[in-house]
């Protein structure tokens, strides 16, 4: 049964000439798990605010089109009906939640409509029992973790009884546990109370699997849409930037079958490597080309041990960085106490050298955003030193320390006051004491930012100002970057961009770049080191293949893929290289009567 | 503590209404006690008494003060010289003790405030608001949670901005006053965008969409009873007897030791006491906590 139905409907924001929803068809049937993907302003959000009925109430505009819920007229239906049915919870937690204590949050939707009282409060009793939250009912908000209160947000839309629940990236601030946490609870939302659910993602290898359609958005144009098979292979076809990693390495190895979940990519790896039948769309056996690979007979240890060390071998040259020189930026024996007395840093010792990008993993309140702003001079350790070149950095002025370490914190917005991007650089430039000599130019250029050089930095899309709050400390050339979850809300290609701008400034401008990351997969892409943090402690501090091989969560998709077969494979290329190599020499070995 | 909030509100609303309108010395002395204890029981002993740093220089401002510009104390304790202005300065000792006791009533409100803090939690508040005036009570949660979200912000756009060379310590009057007006327009700037996110997710949430209901939580208990009726009979206490509260100073100190003083004290300050001591009996003692 059609749940919501949307025809030929265009939505254009308020004084915008492009509209941001273009012309768009779709049916939303009653049950289903939808996940939607598209690229940084292709609409995906427009698209959750329209099903929300916020677009012509909250947002004016213009729209033209019809969209129906349950047979009604979607535009037209009171704010009332709307959130009875419809629920929606947003990005960030600390802005969408209004009261002090967990109950009474959750409580805040059915209030709005009106319930009686003991109906509120059998509410609020099963919405925090779904969401694990129970004992905490009575707990004060802004003391929770932040998963805990996107939980609460969650409960808080829960406990309206929607038909339809909407999740605006609702993990990209979470650690990959509190992520994990929330995403099974909607799963199983899903699965056993039957609720539709509408998610937007960018962590693709975090959802991808547990949805059953996918309809990809671009400029405001649903350009895919079907079952996750079905969509994985369209988006394969249009470039692999909306699909899971998993799904992204068998496309490029240029397999029929794409997996969207580690264990079915195991499945056929295990099932492709070890002599038996191909694996079809569906899952099942049947014969095909790669029959010749496997031909009978040939047991998947055999093929894997016997290109294993050929491949490694050949990553190990290839992936081998040189840790030259002394370290550029030091902490030793840091250890950090807040006013409230809560030991932030306990006895942390890292250390990031020239031409190194470390990146600072861990779960939320792990110490990771201390111990940056430590780093960056921003706040002083209690025991321990932080040695820049060797020498203390609580010796160094303001203009020197910023000149020599540039930091960007969690909200881009904070760094972004004046009129033009241009002024932002120059203000930096000015406070520094620099001459411009081409510095501006330059850092906009290397961000991709030459075209917005008149615009307000406001009015910049997001990952553009987050490019932009970096580039008015990098205009400063600082011989140490420090980034602090600077992938929040960052799709794919953006995430390739600003890798490629990390690696850019350690091995060509020679720079240390550090960097704080709920990120696996972004880690595992770009991190030469990883520190792993809990609790204030350094847990593990080693290259990164090291310390993110054979984790549950700690690790990227590609580690767990090929977890038993090639220990160590972190990144995309080096699965990729491995698995060329170890199918090429089985092909070449394998018999040939067995085509 | 966990008492019903319109106990709690009592309670701290009675603290209040004596440290304001009596002035005995002895009396808020004894009342100080019950402060005390009520900082002690709540936990807040420790904040407040971190918000005397704050709080010292204008104490020390009313002691020094008071009796240098007040000249109707007839117990002149030290004749200064002729100052310009202010003519004859000189200490008395009604002076002196006037201002310790404006002192002592500073401690005591300030005591009374943080254990409103602890007590009252501002969603409580709207739960009791809320029937009759829902708007006005979820204005006042958001302002409530808004005071440390606009602090954190403000800390954060310093930080931002120092990570950009801006030194707000460092330069002239004019570059300082410069760069904290580039902080306030962070803030504001932030502060808007965040106020817009957040009615978003209200509407989102039907806020504004019709009548609105109110979700009770608490519970009355017996204790609830107990401290109110100590409560009712400070109260009493306090209104049969209300001028042996009060307290002359000027132009000589009443007697300090009126006959029979000290049992209406003593009664009164027991009464103060009882919340106090139930949560203490709550928190020790499980035999009692099954009771009450």
């Amino acid at each position: 049964m059609a749940l919501v139905t949307i025809e030929n409907l265009s939505y254009w924001y308020p004084g915008a000439a492009r509209p941001a929803l273009d012309g768009v068809n779709l049916v939303l049937r009653e049950g289903e798990f939808v996940l939607v993907v598209g690229g940084s302003g292709s609409g995906k959000s427009t698209l959750l605010r329209l099903l929300a009925g916020l677009l012509g109430d909250f947002y004016g505009g213009k729209l033209s089109g019809r969209a129906t819920f349950m047979g009604r007229n979607l535009l037209e239906l009171d704010r009332r009906q709307v959130a009875r049915h419809v629920g929606l919870v947003f990005q960030d937690p600390e802005r969408q939640l209004v009261m002090t204590r967990v109950d009474r949050e959750v409580a805040f939707g059915p209030e709005n409509l009106g319930l009686p009282p003991d109906e509120i409060r059998r509410r609020v009793a099963e919405a925090l029992e779904l969401v694990g939250l129970a004992s905490l009912a009575e707990a004060t908000v802004s003391e929770l973790s932040g998963g805990q209160q996107q939980k609460v947000a969650l409960a808080g839309v829960l406990a309206m009884h929607p038909r339809l629940l909407l999740l605006d990236e609702p993990t990209s601030q979470l650690d990959p546990v509190a992520a994990e946490e929330i995403l099974h609870t909607v799963r199983r939302l899903n699965e056993e109370a039957g609720l539709t659910v509408v998610l937007v993602e960018h962590r693709l290898e975090r959802c991808f699997h547990v949805a059953d359609r996918v309809v990809a958005l671009e400029a405001g144009q649903i350009v895919a849409d079907g079952a996750v098979r079905d969509a994985a292979r369209v988006l394969a076809r249009d470039g692999d930037a909306y699909l899971p990693p998993v799904a992204r390495l068998f496309a490029r190895l240029g397999w029929d079958v794409l997996p969207t979940s580690v264990r079915e990519g195991r499945r056929l790896l295990a099932a492709r490597l070890d002599g038996a039948i191909p694996v079809a769309a569906d899952g099942h056996v049947s014969s095909g080309e790669s029959g010749r690979a496997n031909a009978p007979g040939r047991k998947v240890g055999t093929t894997a041990q016997a290109g294993l060390p050929m491949a490694r071998e050949i990553m190990r040259r290839r992936l081998a960085r040189p840790t030259e020189g002394d370290a550029l930026l030091s902490a030793r024996g840091v250890w950090f106490a807040y006013e409230n007395g809560r030991e932030a840093l306990k006895g942390v010792d890292l250390a990031v050298r020239p031409r190194e990008i470390l990146m600072v993993l861990g779960p939320s309140g792990s110490g990771k955003s201390t111990l940056l702003k430590i780093l960056a001079g921003q706040l002083d350790p209690g025991r321990g030193r932080v040695l820049l070149a060797g020498l203390p950095m609580s010796g160094l002025e303001l203009r020197e320390r910023v000149r020599l370490v540039g930091y960007v914190g969690q909200h881009p917005d904070h760094y972004l006051l004046q009129e033009t991007l241009e002024e932002e650089l120059r203000f930096t430039l000015r406070n520094l004491g620099l001459e411009d000599g081409g510095r501006i130019a330059d850092t906009l250029e290397a961000l991709g930012l030459t075209a917005c050089r008149e615009a307000n930095p406001r009015d910049l899309s997001s990952g553009e100002r987050q490019r932009a709050a970096v580039a008015t400390v990098l205009v400063a050339e600082p011989r140490v970057l420090i980034l602090d979850e600077p992938t929040r809300g960052m799709d794919y290609a953006l995430k390739t961009r600003l890798s490629a701008l990390l690696l850019d400034l350690s091995r060509k401008k020679g720079g240390a770049v550090v960097v704080a990351t709920h990120d696996v997969e972004f880690a595992a892409a770009t991190a030469d080191r990883v520190v792993l943090l809990a609790d204030g402690r350094v847990v593990a501090q080693d290259a990164t293949r090291n310390v993110l091989d054979g984790n549950l969560f700690y690790s990227p998709q590609i580690n767990r893929l090929l977890h038993g077969y090639a220990p160590g494979v972190v990144k995309l290329e080096e699965a990729l290289a491995l698995l060329r190599a170890i199918v090429n020499e089985a092909e070449a070995g394998a018999p040939r009567g067995g085509a | 503590m966990r008492f019903h909030p319109a106990v709690a509100l009592a309670y701290v609303g009675l603290l209040v209404l004596v440290a304001l309108l009596f002035s005995h010395p002895l009396r808020l002395a004894a009342l100080a006690v019950v402060v005390g204890a009520g900082l002690a029981a709540t936990g807040a002993l420790r904040s407040w008494w971190g918000s005397l740093k704050l709080l010292w220089p204008a104490a020390l401002l009313i002691v020094v003060l008071n009796p240098l510009v007040v000249r109707e104390g007839a117990t002149v304790l030290w004749h200064g010289p002729r100052l310009p202005l202010l003519g004859h300065v000189g200490v008395s000792l009604e002076a002196l003790v006037f201002g310790l006791v404006m002192v002592l009533r500073l401690l005591l409100l300030t005591g009374a405030f943080f254990i409103y803090q602890r007590l009252v939690e501002p969603d409580d508040l709207l739960a009791l608001v809320g029937r009759t005036l829902p708007r006005a009570g979820v204005m006042l949660a958001l302002a409530t949670r808004l005071v440390p979200t606009t602090a954190a912000t403000y800390r954060e756009v310093g930080l931002a901005q120092a990570a950009r060379g801006v030194d707000f310590r460092g330069g002239g009057r004019m570059a300082r006053l410069k760069h904290h007006l580039l902080l306030i327009k962070g803030l504001l700037l932030s502060s808007l965008e965040r106020a817009l996110d957040l009615a978003e997710a209200m509407q989102a949430r039907a806020f504004g969409s019709g009548p609105r209901t109110a979700f009770v939580t608490h519970i009355w208990r017996p204790r609830d009873t107990a401290a109110l009726v100590a409560l009712a009979v400070a109260l009493m206490l306090l209104l049969a007897d209300l001028r042996a509260w009060s307290f002359n100073f000027y132009p000589r100190l009443d007697p300090l030791l009126a006959p029979g003083w000290w049992l209406p004290t003593l009664v009164v300050a027991g009464a103060l006491l009882t919340p106090p001591l139930l949560e203490l009996g709550w928190r020790r003692w499980p035999w009692l906590r099954s009771k009450i």
